[in-house]
């Protein structure tokens, strides 16, 4: 049901957004995001001639709260963040302190602080990665922190902020395999991937004779790792990082598969809020964002040459 | 039997009138039978009548000779007749002998009929009390451990660093029922059993999961999101794969349940065609002899016939008052009994997906789809706990149970509503503490968890007054037919002798 409603959604959004392209394409290939199973393309079809570089524009930032969508959050006197509470480093709660905590969550803060004055006036919200833009497009949330990757195909359902962090799909298996990354060393390998992420689009373009084992969550691979069951692992190297974390048996090969940059997701034509974060964003990669590297990801993913570059239009 | 029948009149039986031989002549049946062709009664009936008793009915007027087999010259020497008796006269008391020999033969067959079908009914009787309904009870009770396991060990998981020893311990005693019960099982199934491989599977996998459900206690003590992963790694394996199999287990003991009780309620219709057989065998050849001796009683015909009776009577009576309680026993007790075990079973999965719908921590909402549909199945207008409603109307102690129970499951919907509504809002932790309360707090606490327990124990009333009267109406049903087995085979023994002797006492009247 949902998915159906999803669908009709992403295709409404998609006719009116894309006028030109409609005739040609009617079926938006944005659907394929959130159907279970049906991985997106590898090479995007957002916008007629978007690039990656071009999804990783963003509006202007502003600190301006006069706008509808930034009062909505001001009147509420709390921001709705759509977290993953799952991911560790990233989105997840502490048993022993019951907190939510990781970057991701830091970065609520620190929205909330900059909108609201208060780093606690905060509604999380944990959200399944195929509600992400469904929880956005009903308004149920205001944003969406949760390791969401910036693409040409997802700007049409959400608006993106700025990217504030840099990642790529990257292998991920245990200390004795003999897997050396996205290659031929895969064949006849058992190749755990999340339904619907990057990593099996790759997987169906080429999977180098491994077997593909669809998982709901990339977590769950670890799960299956370590009880044998596959061999390797696919998934961004961020959450990926997060996985060696918990267990330090197991590591990432290979190198980065493509480039991807994470954003925060907005509702589609909500402009004010889409500036109001960005400016919030342009003092995080300032201020904070290399102490919050070294707390939560230094450990895990090494040393870092620093937040993304960012370019504004208008 | 017509040939039986045949067999009462001598074909020649010229030296018999003895002393009434001066009344009526030698007749001649001429071995025609009791068929339809058979000549009219009174033509006979001088000839086979008793020295003492004349047959009053015999025709007057007959000539000797009449009727005599064509071509058979009347004898009239008395010493060549005697003699000629002698060759022949056997046959007569032969085929009397044979007459008697079948009538025996078929009452004992009877008996012997009886006797088996009676015993047939009553082991699938007593194989309801004490074999497949103990056997069904306990794979529902595999099932109910296991799925209680699996909750629990969520509820633990939930209360993380501050699991309480209750929680510790009621998971370690689900591992542990599940796994006697299990052990208990195996040796109880033969190798032929449908069970078998259930068994064996779930016997295999169980340690598994506890493993599993170890590692994901452990993964989340320093931390990780790992453990929950773990948990619903382990929760899967669980209720996809085991409690596939443990209700398989229990559909497996259920349907042998029924077809203990449709065997054990079915009439011993073979025994009961056998004995109007041997009843109908019994009529025809005292109507027989009675036409050929026009005596109305032959004493031990009269008395095989009458046991027989008896013996049918006993048999239809007490198979059909044992069908009836049995039925009874079905209907009233083990019918309702599945569908409260059934009830009890949907509550626990309703309780785990709760539970492990605050694991998964937002992550999925498989498990929130899970509590729609299967609390749907527990007490929506097609649910267990309505159908437990409506069999058990006529009885008022279950019929209490049960509506205690759907109160009870009223309020655990609403205070389901109320923990989601909490975690639909991110207030993570006071749907927890909706859900499982709040370590060290009073027990008293509104709970989910507590209207779960307040329904699983009102379900477990019913069920224990159900279990009582699938016993009690069973034991009724057993004792119905109690002494049937070894008295319709000794009654029908009987019959046969009393036919024997019946029957001997006519042929010494040939002697």
């Amino acid at each position: 049901m949902r998915i159906v409603i999803l669908a009709a959604t992403a295709l409404l959004l998609g006719t009116v957004a894309l006028p030109a392209s409609s005739a040609a394409d009617p079926r938006p290939e944005t659907l394929t995001l959130t159907t279970a199973g049906t991985p997106p393309r590898s090479a995007p079809a957002g916008a007629p001639g978007c690039t990656p570089a071009d999804a990783n524009v963003s509006l202007t930032p502003s600190l301006d709260d006069s706008g509808k969508d930034v009062q909505r959050i001001i009147k509420r006197g709390k921001l709705i963040a759509g977290i993953d509470t799952n991911s560790y480093l990233w989105g997840f709660r502490n048993p022993a302190t019951g907190q939510l905590a990781g970057f991701d969550i830091d970065l609520v803060h620190a929205l909330a602080k900059s909108i609201l004055g208060n780093a606690d006036d905060v509604e999380f919200l944990s959200v399944p990665t195929a509600d992400r833009i469904s929880a956005l497009q009903s308004g149920e949330v205001d944003v969406v922190v949760r390791t969401m990757t910036i693409s040409c195909d997802r700007e049409q359902q959400v608006a993106f902020s700025s990217p504030y962090f840099d990642a790529g799909q990257e292998v991920l298996v245990p200390d004795s395999s003999s897997v050396t990354g996205y290659n031929a060393t895969l064949k006849g390998k058992r190749v755990c991937a999340a339904t619907g992420s990057t990593a099996i689009a790759f997987l169906q373009q080429k999977s180098y004779g491994s077997t593909i084992v669809p998982v709901e969550n990339q977590l769950d691979c670890l799960v299956l790792m370590q009880l044998g069951t596959v061999d390797a692992t696919i998934t961004d190297n961020a959450l990926g990082a997060g996985q060696v974390a918990q267990d330090p048996t197991i590591h990432l090969v290979g190198g980065l598969m493509d480039s991807e940059t994470y954003g925060v997701a907005m509702k589609l034509g909500e402009n004010d809020l889409v500036r109001r974060v960005n400016a919030v964003l342009d003092q995080f990669r300032a201020d904070q964002w290399d102490s919050e590297y070294r707390t939560w990801l230094l450990g895990a993913m090494g040393a870092s040459s620093g937040p993304p570059t960012v370019t504004y239009a208008g | 039997m017509s040939q039986g029948a045949a067999i009462l009149l001598p074909k020649e039986s010229g030296g018999r009138g003895k002393g009434a031989g001066a009344m009526t002549t030698p007749g001649n049946n001429g071995g025609a039978g009791f068929g339809p062709a058979r000549p009219p009664v009174q033509r006979g009936a001088g000839v086979l009548a008793p020295p003492r008793s004349p047959a009053p009915g015999a025709a007057p007027g007959r000539r000797p000779g009449q009727g005599r087999a064509p071509g058979r010259r009347p004898e009239h020497a008395p010493g060549r007749l005697r003699a000629r008796l002698r060759r022949v006269g056997n046959a007569p008391v032969r085929r009397l002998w044979s007459l008697g020999s079948v009538l025996a033969l078929t009452a004992v067959l009877f008996g012997v009929l009886a006797y088996v079908q009676v015993v047939q009914r009553s082991d699938a009787a007593t194989s309801v009390v004490e074999h497949s309904q103990p056997l069904s009870d306990d794979a529902a009770q595999i099932f109910r451990t296991l799925a209680d396991a699996d909750t629990t060990a969520a509820t633990g998981f939930l209360q993380a660093g501050d699991e309480t020893a209750t929680v510790r311990n009621q998971y370690n005693g689900d591992i542990r029922t599940a796994s006697t019960l299990l052990a208990q099982a195996a040796a109880d199934a033969t190798p032929a059993d449908p069970g078998q491989r259930e068994i064996q599977q779930l016997s295999s996998q169980l340690p598994t999961y506890a493993d599993l459900v170890g590692v994901a206690g452990a993964d989340d003590r320093v931390g990780y999101p790992l453990g929950g992963a773990y948990l619903r790694y382990a929760s899967a394996q669980m209720q996809n794969t085991m409690l596939t199999e443990a209700q398989k287990l229990y559909q497996v003991e259920t349907g042998r349940l029924h077809q203990d009780y449709s065997d054990s309620r079915s009439l011993p219709w073979a025994a009961i065609g056998l004995g109007l057989v041997a009843l109908a065998a019994l009529v025809r050849a005292q109507i027989r002899l009675y036409r050929a001796t026009n005596r109305v009683f032959n004493i031990g015909l009269l008395l095989a016939s009458a046991t027989v009776v008896l013996a049918l009577g006993w048999l239809t009576t007490a198979q059909s008052l044992a069908a009836s309680d049995l039925g009874q026993s079905d209907a009233r007790g083990s019918a309702p009994l599945q569908v409260l075990n059934e009830a009890q079973i949907k509550a626990l999965q309703c309780r785990g997906a709760e539970n492990l719908n605050l694991v998964a921590r937002g992550s999925t909402d498989i498990y929130e789809t899970a509590w729609d549909t299967v609390s749907k199945e527990l007490a929506g207008p097609q649910g267990y706990l309505p159908t437990a409603a409506s069999m058990t109307s006529a009885d008022s102690v279950a019929q209490q149970a049960v509506t205690a129970a759907e109160a009870d499951f009223t309020t655990w919907q609403r205070r389901h509503d109320t923990a989601m509504a909490a975690n639909d809002t991110g207030d993570y932790d006071t749907a927890v503490s909706d859900t499982i309360g709040t370590p060290g707090a009073s027990t008293a606490q509104q709970t989910t968890n507590a209207a779960f327990v307040q329904l699983d124990a009102s379900l477990n009333t019913a069920i224990a007054h159900e279990r009582a009267n699938v016993d009690q109406l069973a034991a009724r049903g057993r004792g119905d037919t109690t002494g049937l087995a070894a008295g319709s085979l000794a009654l029908a023994v009987l019959a046969g002798f009393a036919a024997l002797w019946g029957i001997n006492r006519r042929a010494a009247e040939y002697r």
